[in-house]
């Protein structure tokens, strides 16, 4: 995937993920996506978020099956685009399973993944993203 | 955007851990009269990145006062004279289009 296309989707899954992020499944509690403090939403708002988010999903929101698809297709770690890996599973993660989607593994499985590169990458204190050439500084 | 996503699975060491390594990559921009002004790419991406970083453990516990600061920020870095969107009306308005994409800046 080209870095325009990678930086349209992360742009559509960032304004997806607004709605989305407390979306729960069977792995994930609505408490526990609760736990987190939101800035612009507030805890009722933040319940209704998951069952509008399903609803758009299921009923074929136009882009977001593909985005879905997209991120539940990479399967390959250990290069310089583990960035990408790391939010996909997390996004994979939050979203939770979507009827239709072909995924690799359970989503507890995606969020472990997205943990661990996160413990990486934090633990390696790296800045920014490599693919991008503008982070060297 | 991870951290936020995957939120329930991370111990208080992993959010003490992320929060400082955001604090380092997403260190504080030179803003309005820094070395760098709203039109330089990288000022931009750091003005954002300080402000994304703040908005991301807002609240969590590990250090509200420096998120507060972060997102109290916004109208300085961005919004207000000398902020980065003034500075991209400005090239939209000098190009006759839209905000959008300013790869001919320095």
């Amino acid at each position: 995937m080209s870095f325009s296309k990678r930086t349209i989707c992360l742009i559509l899954l960032t304004a997806f993920i607004a709605a989305v992020a407390p979306l729960q499944n069977a792995k994930v509690s609505t408490a526990a996506f609760r736990a987190h403090p939101r800035l612009l939403l507030s805890a009722a708002e933040a319940a209704r978020a998951p069952h509008q988010a399903r609803r758009a999903v299921e009923g074929g929101l136009p882009g977001v099956r593909e985005l879905i698809s997209i991120a539940a297709s990479r399967r390959r770690l250990g290069d310089s685009e583990y960035y990408y890996f790391m939010r996909d599973y997390a996004f994979l993660y939050a979203v939770g399973n979507v009827s239709g989607i072909s995924y690799g593994t359970s989503a507890a499985n995606y969020g472990a993944k997205a943990l661990e590169l996160l413990r990486k990458i934090s633990a390696a204190g790296t800045l920014g993203d490599p693919a991008d050439p503008d982070d060297g500084r | 955007m991870t951290y936020d996503w995957i939120y329930p699975l991370l111990s208080s060491g992993d959010k003490q851990a992320v929060v400082a390594a955001l604090k380092v990559a997403a260190f504080q921009p030179g803003g309005p009269g820094g070395g760098k002004n709203a039109f330089h790419h990288r000022e931009v991406k750091d003005r954002l990145n300080y402000i994304l970083a703040g908005m991301a453990y807002a609240g969590d516990g590990i250090d509200d006062a420096d998120a507060a600061t972060r997102v109290g920020s916004y109208s300085t870095l961005v919004s207000r004279d000398g902020g980065v969107q003034p500075a991209r009306n400005f090239i939209a308005g000098s190009e006759g289009g839209v905000s959008v994409g300013q790869s001919d800046t320095p």
